[in-house]
């Protein structure tokens, strides 16, 4: 009879699991179509230099070699980190001059930045306009590591998001991809 | 007790100038912070506390470096031009253009305490075009868009660009007529001559070593010192999912582990 009772909570209570990380995926996948389909309104009528609102979708991020893709929003709150890739509000838009920061889950859109290599490049599509940007370097940090966030002169992208991979819980460090904006002469080899 | 009185106001007199000697410095050493991002010629700086300082104090286009809070780190090496005003600021004084709502505020220009000549900074064209067109004034640019480096415009033409895209030839004068201040002001605090800069004439921070790699090369890029923003670390990116579906994954092991037991008799 006991043995009953505990196995049957324990499938109840490991459905509910399974269902609540489920519904999650469903509504972070149902938050991406949503932020493409305002990120498509917003090209076609560009806003006039406003500056985003939190959560407000800001572009869409693609690294074509690692399959990686999914709409970028203003901010970094748990909540936006749950169906987005998010921007640290106190770093430069992308479209702005300067060292652009942008954070995501490691195991959901940044799940495949473990096999990023020197050279790949990013693709950053914004209202503003379609920045690429070509890996330089990667790093493991320490949470307090705010250097990489350091202004720089020219257009740079910062991803960010936790290590290991594999950590199961509160990851204790930082896994960075520094890239630099592609000149316009790379740009035209790229395309050619 | 007139010679007393005399030496007491000698004292007084020597000891005001030193201590106002002391503060100024040769470089026009400033320290600026900034509650929220702020745009300069080709670079916009987080949030923080940034020193401004003059490496070279000549005539023409003087150069104005905007380094970290403690000077190790050289940010921006920014051209400008003296601008004159009417009365001099009892404080260090940072002038705002104005910009679309919500965007990091463009600096304007940069005063010293107790002189009336200022440093108005030249920004890119690029980057001007689109200040000016939400800037209630005209922003002092080169006349070409490919002057665009700070050796190139050391000798470009100069011109200021208006909302509306005319443009206005800019004649560079050490001692421009005053005018009238517009934009948003903020004041800062001077800097001690203590303070050692970076030497770096460069924008481009020195290479160092950093923490770990992943076997990739290191860039030229590099380790700074935090420019003292608000943030105390990076974000939290990792989430409960994987470690709730583990544990979803077991219980509903365990569950059916225990619910067969009776059958398989062990």
């Amino acid at each position: 009879m006991d043995k009953k009772w505990i196995a049957r909570t324990s499938i109840l209570l490991g459905t509910i699991l399974l269902t609540w990380t489920g519904v999650d995926s469903i509504r972070a996948a149902a938050y991406q179509r949503q932020y493409l389909q305002t990120l498509h309104n917003a090209r076609a009528t560009p806003s006039a230099g406003h500056a985003p609102a939190p959560g407000a979708p800001i572009g869409w991020l693609e690294i074509p070699r690692l399959g990686v893709s999914g709409a970028v929003v203003h901010g970094d709150a748990d909540h936006l980190l749950k169906r987005a890739i998010g921007h640290l509000p106190d770093t430069p838009l992308p479209w702005q001059t300067g060292n652009s920061a942008l954070a995501a889950h490691r195991d959901s859109f940044f799940r495949r930045l473990r096999d990023v290599r020197s050279n790949d490049v990013v693709r950053l599509a914004t209202p503003h306009g379609t920045f690429e940007y070509r890996v330089r370097e990667t790093l493991v940090v320490d949470p307090e590591d705010l250097w990489v966030l350091d202004p720089t002169p020219a257009r740079t992208l910062t991803l960010i998001t936790c290590y290991p991979f594999n950590y199961i819980g509160s990851a204790p460090r930082r896994f960075i991809v520094r890239a630099e904006s592609i000149t316009s002469r790379e740009q035209v080899r790229l395309q050619s | 007790m007139l010679r007393t009185l005399v030496s007491a106001c000698v004292f007084a007199v020597l000891a005001f100038t030193g201590t106002t000697a002391h503060a100024q410095t040769i470089d026009d050493r400033t320290f600026f912070t900034f509650s929220q991002p702020v745009t300069l010629p080709g670079v916009t700086l987080p949030a923080g506390k940034y020193l401004f300082r003059t490496p070279d104090a000549t005539t023409g286009r003087r150069v104005v470096q905007v380094l970290s809070a403690d000077g190790t780190k050289s940010y921006a090496m920014l051209l400008s031009i003296p601008a004159q005003r009417f009365s001099a600021p009892a404080q260090p004084e940072i002038r705002f253009m104005e910009t679309a709502e919500g965007t990091p505020a463009a600096i304007k220009s940069w005063w010293y305490p107790g002189k009336t000549v200022g440093y108005e900074f030249i920004y890119p064209k690029e980057q001007a075009l689109t200040l000016a067109r939400t800037a209630t004034n005209s922003v002092l640019t080169t006349a070409s868009a490919q002057n665009d480096t700070t050796e190139e415009m050391k000798g470009a033409d100069l011109t200021r660009v208006t909302s509306s895209g005319s443009e206005a030839a800019v004649t560079v004068e050490e001692k421009p007529a005053a005018t009238a201040l517009a934009g948003t002001s903020q004041e800062g605090e001077l800097a001690s001559s203590s303070i050692q800069v970076a030497a770096s004439a460069t924008a481009t921070p020195a290479p160092v070593t950093t923490s770990a790699t992943l076997g990739i090369a290191p860039a030229d890029d590099t380790k700074q010192a935090s420019a003292g923003t608000r943030r105390t670390r990076l974000p939290q990116t990792a989430s409960s999912a994987p470690a709730l579906m583990v544990l979803g994954l077991v219980m509903l092991g365990v569950g059916s582990m225990l619910s067969r037991w009776p059958r398989l008799g062990m």
